[in-house]
């Protein structure tokens, strides 16, 4: 465990040892949590997970399209900062890219493009499926509305947000037991979404 | 506007070529080795080697070019000096006329604006470029000049040098070529060559010297002040009017007073009802700004007896010397209508008349043209009038006897009455002679004649002219005034209304959207406003000109900027900034100038100039007297709404005091016995206190969001990001993130599968839905029931939280969605009273409502509407598909 208290420490002692990960606290005292974002990651692939506050989405968004990883809202309970670090970590391990992901009761098998709940197959639309594939391989971790229209609708704008809800709304009356509280869609106010796993609820 | 404090000191000269400029740069130097800060503003040396020596070392500042299409002229650098701000500055031709374009129309205002910002002057000036002095100087010399310098600057001199040679070397000068002959006007020479003339000039600014003295004693102590208060309470009163002699009479009256060392007035009759011409309103102008040039008060009476006005105003004001003119030319008038001066005369033995004879003088005239010419209108009345009589005629003749001759001639009276009543004084006449005539040979035997045999009727004929011209002379008179009281009464209740409009705008803005296009609708001219902004920086307020001009308008805030650091008119028809295309006029208060507004007339306006400025300054007065009346209610204003927000601190701190201590003395009072008592506590026990820990924590984490979104709501600073929102999502965001004190409670949710995606901000409305559920949780029983509802009816959305207390009386209804207002104020109840006012905000910067309701069954039901973009979902479909 590596402490720095400024943001450009933090760059120099992410440069010097070399960490697995990076826990960034967007209020710094000198520079912008965001620069330091933006100059780590000309050099370095570290997953970076911000913290910060529920009253700033445009800031976690900027953060996660600058190439940070995740994030946590304060204040936090460490079961769930643990589980989004663990997660972030998994990325990194070799052989990550599995043809199953398995996510709770969900499982996906992308060689054969078989969906299933509790073991029992479900059909999807091709939409549907690129979008939960894309959630599914990022198990986890938040994935942004606008990554999510870039990937799938292959749009930057968030103009077309409404086929966003729609799809999400579609997907969750498939793979959720109660679509209005939904355990596995879950919805990243003002973010994203993110499919949890099974840790999440720990 | 700040006194000036800069020092005047002119250097008088008899004619050019005394050494006016040699004298002043001498005087310059010696300034400047005594270590005074000296600068040149304005030289023109004519080549001379010795004024060139003198001028090396000292600091020019380079004129500047007033643009003009054709070529560039140049000017003094009036900004540049102000600028540089030097303790004294060297300015030569003090009566000359700045080019077109410039600031200011005459150097001499350049140089007050000089004194006024502190810095000294030294200038230099020919006597015939005195205004009081032009008159005399024309007639020694024949030298007619525009350049002049009014008397009134002089009194701002503290010294006045007299640059004197004797006439000899003067002419001699001349002769030998000694100056560049370019310098003089080609007369110049010869007739000042005349040594008799020229010292006939030099007394004179001798002269003009030594009264500037004599006065002196009186200015000393009065600064720049009106100098009218300390003269002997005697004055002069030059009697002026819409004729060419005005200036001659008030330049004699300036003598006259300057002489008697008294005070000057100068009175124009406005006499009811009279009728001025383009020509006549000219003079008129010319002559009331002379008379203001000259230093003399300004006085306008009405009265439609002439004499006994002039009278009466001089007894006012304590004037025993008048100065009156007597034109040449109307005898006959004279002879028929005993003059003005007669009547002073015969009226009052007391005063002592002036009487200056009368010879045309030239007017620059300002618009040459645009002389009414007799319209189609009245070409129109002469016939209707010629019809009349004709009718007259023809009635009479047909009807043959019947009528009697005296009642014909009656008759004949009715088209005198009409042209005098409708048409004017000359078409009255003009119509009682043809009646007379048409009368004649008509009716008047021997017919188709104009003789008459009976010398009886010559009588008659006279008795019926002069019944008939003083008929239409009343008639038209009568028709003057009416008139002129119905577009006086017109111009009163235009101005009224626009008062009242001005003083109901709630705002600023509208005041100043309200009050230029009213202007420009009800006096049908460009109108423009400018405000000084917080930082008093002068900002264009609102507009309201045509297309046009408008570029042209906008681009003359400098002028309007001036006008407000300096608090005077400027613009077209001043003297300042008279390029511009419209007239500014500060609006003035005893606080200061708090704004400015420009008026942009027509070419060719319907009314006279005089009325045009006497409506200018009326509006300038009523926005002025509004502005000031909205500042001091809006100043007002903000001290209530400072008292309602100390009040709302107050209670703020109450709340947020409790409700942020209460978890955090329960957090300290576990952490302390932990760590206190640990070793002796139970598993158990300590798992409890670490819950209370952990729930006090969680409720002020809420506590401080709560107090977060409070302020953006108040701060009005809450800001909509309008994205589409699944409602299902809503819901289901709003239940997690409540999920711990949900637990034990039946949530019932009803939310019809078909509602279409709403254009919302999400995180909001998330929060307006979270506080309702919470709201619920606390004010009713455990484990009762609390239902969560959304709906589309009649196309709008509406949700509800609905719950088992005790419901709430109708009265208090309103205000449970107050900020701080917790239902009987129980504490044991956790919450800030905020939840449902900041419920309310968002709702309504959805353009939304929310209010409460019984609820079917026992409780209360919480129900807003959002007015928002809807997406159904088979639009979405077609969308698709397409």
């Amino acid at each position: 465990m590596i402490m720095a208290k400024t943001g450009r420490d933090g760059i120099s002692k992410a440069a010097l040892e070399h960490p697995d990960i990076i826990i960034l606290d967007m209020g710094l005292p000198d520079i912008e949590g965001l620069d330091v974002i933006r100059t780590v990651r000309e050099w370095s692939s570290t997953p970076i997970i911000i913290l910060s506050v529920r009253e700033r989405e445009k800031d976690k968004i900027t953060a996660l399209d600058s190439g940070a990883s995740d994030y946590v809202v304060k204040p936090f309970n460490m079961g769930e900062l643990m589980a989004r670090v663990r997660v972030a970590l998994r990325s990194l391990v070799p052989g990550g890219d599995k043809p199953v992901i398995e996510a709770g009761r969900l499982s996906m098998d992308l060689s054969r493009r078989v969906t299933s709940i509790d073991g029992k197959e479900i059909k999807l639309t091709p939409t549907e499926y690129e979008l939960l594939k894309l959630l599914a391989t990022n198990a986890g971790k938040v994935v942004t509305q606008k990554q999510l229209l870039a990937h799938v609708w292959n749009t930057q704008s968030m103009e077309n947000s409404q086929y966003l809800r729609v799809y999400i709304s579609q997907l969750r009356k498939k793979i959720e037991v109660d679509p209005s509280n939904p355990r596995h869609l879950l919805t990243e106010p003002g973010v994203g979404y993110r499919l949890a796993l099974p840790e999440d609820y720990v | 506007m700040k006194a000036g404090n800069g020092e005047l000191t002119v250097f008088l000269g008899a004619a050019a070529g005394v050494g006016k400029t040699y004298a002043m740069l001498q005087a310059a130097r010696e300034w400047a080795s005594e270590g005074v800060d000296v600068v040149v503003g304005w030289i023109d040396i004519h080549g001379d080697r010795d004024m060139a020596r003198l001028l090396q070392g000292m600091e020019v500042i380079p004129p500047s070019a007033v643009c003009r299409e054709v070529s560039a002229l140049h000017e003094m650098d009036l900004d540049a000096i102000l600028d540089r701000k030097p303790e004294l500055v060297l300015v030569d031709n003090l009566e000359h006329v700045n080019a077109h374009g410039a600031r200011h129309s005459k150097r001499y205002l350049d140089i007050e604006e000089l004194l006024d910002a502190g810095i000294s002057v030294i200038t230099a000036v020919n006597i015939h470029g005195i205004e009081s002095m032009s008159d005399v100087v024309k007639r020694i010399t024949g030298i007619s000049t525009e350049d002049r310098v009014p008397d009134s600057f002089f009194r701002r001199a503290c010294m006045i040098q007299v640059v004197d040679i004797p006439a000899e070397v003067l002419v001699k000068r001349f002769i030998k070529g000694h100056l560049d002959a370019a310098d003089l006007a080609e007369g110049e020479v010869e007739r000042l060559s005349l040594v008799d003339n020229i010292n006939t000039l030099r007394k004179m600014a001798l002269r003009f010297a030594t009264r500037h003295v004599d006065s002196d004693s009186h200015y000393a102590d009065s600064g720049n002040g009106t100098p009218e208060a300390l003269f002997s309470a005697e004055r002069v009163l030059a009697c002026i009017g819409p004729s060419p002699f005005g200036s001659q009479i008030l330049r004699a009256a300036k003598r006259l007073s300057d002489n008697m060392r008294c005070g000057l007035a100068a009175l124009y009759v406005v006499v009811p009802g009279a009728r001025l011409s383009e020509t006549d309103t000219d003079y008129l102008e010319n002559n009331v700004n002379l008379a203001e040039e000259l230093g003399a008060e300004v006085i306008q009476e009405s009265g439609s007896d002439i004499a006994a006005t002039i009278l009466k105003t001089a007894a006012e004001i304590n004037a025993s010397q008048l100065v009156l003119g007597r034109p040449l030319g109307n005898r006959w008038k004279e002879i028929l209508k005993k003059s003005i001066v007669d009547r002073i005369i015969t009226r009052d033995k007391t005063v002592e008349l002036h009487i200056v004879p009368g010879s045309k003088d030239e007017l620059p005239r300002r618009n040459a043209g645009a002389r009414h010419s007799p319209g189609r209108h009245k070409i129109l009345q002469y016939l209707v009038i010629a019809a009349l009589i004709a009718a007259i005629a023809l009635f009479c003749k047909t009807t043959g006897g019947i009528v009697d001759r005296t009642d014909v001639a009656m008759l004949f009276l009715l088209p005198v009455l009409y042209a005098g009543a409708f048409v004017g004084v000359t078409p009255s006449i003009i119509a009682a002679v043809a009646s007379v005539l048409v009368f004649d040979i008509l009716f008047v035997p021997p017919l188709y004649q104009v003789t008459v045999y009976d010398i009886n009727y010559l009588i008659s004929f006279a008795v019926f002219l002069l019944v008939a011209v003083s008929t239409g002379l009343l008639a038209s008179r009568l028709r003057r005034q009416i008139l002129e009281s119905t577009s006086a009464e017109k111009r009163a209740r235009t101005l009224y209304n626009l008062s009242r409009e001005l003083t109901v705008v709630p705002t600023i803005e509208d005041f100043s959207m309200v009050l230029v296009h009213q202007v420009n609708k009800i006096f049908n001219m460009g109108t423009v406003l400018y405000l000084p902004d917080a930082g008093s920086k002068l900002k264009l307020a609102a507009m309201s000109v045509n297309e046009k001009e408008k570029a042209a308008i906008e681009s003359e805030s400098s002028t309007a900027v001036w006008v407000f650091t300096h608090g005077q008119i400027a613009g077209a028809r001043t003297n300042t900034l008279s390029e511009a295309r419209a007239i500014y006029f500060p609006l003035k208060t005893e606080n200061g100038v708090i704004g400015v507004i420009g008026f942009a007339e027509e070419s060719n306006p319907p009314v006279t100039r005089l009325k045009r400025q006497e409506t200018f300054q009326a509006i300038t007065d009523l926005a002025t007297l509004a502005l000031n009346k909205l500042h001091l209610s809006l100043a007002t204003q903000q001290v209530q709404s400072m008292e309602a927000s100390e009040r709302l601190w107050n209670a703020l701190f109450d709340s947020v005091s409790h409700d942020l201590r209460t978890p955090l003395s329960s957090i300290t009072g576990a952490v302390t016995t932990l760590k206190d008592h640990g070793a002796g506590l139970t598993s158990e026990q300590k798992s409890s206190l670490l819950k209370n820990i952990e729930k006090g924590s969680a409720q002020m984490n809420r506590l401080v969001g709560k107090l977060l979104d409070m302020a953006r709501v108040e701060s009005g600073s809450l800001h909509i990001e309008e994205e589409w929102c699944d409602i299902q999502d809503i819901v289901g965001v709003a239940l997690s993130d409540l999920s711990d004190d949900l637990e034990e409670r039946d949530i019932k949710l009803v939310i019809p599968p078909d509602l279409p995606l709403i254009k919302a901000d999400f995180g909001l409305i998330v929060q307006a839905q979270i506080n309702l559920i919470d709201n619920a949780i606390k004010y009713s029983p455990e484990e009762s029931e609390i239902e969560v509802s959304w709906c589309l009816e009649k196309g709008d959305i509406f949700a509800s939280v609905g719950d088992r207390g005790l419901g709430i009386s109708v009265d208090a209804r309103k205000k449970v969605f107050d900020k701080f207002s917790r239902l009987n104020s129980d504490h044991a109840i956790q919450g800030t009273g905020l939840g449902l006012s900041i419920c309310k905000g968002i709702v309504e910067a959805h353009g939304g409502r929310i209010w409460v309701e019984d609820r079917p069954g026992g409780g209360c039901l919480f129900r807003f509407s959002l007015d928002v973009d809807k997406l159904y979902p088979e639009m979405m479909e077609e969308i698709e598909r397409s």
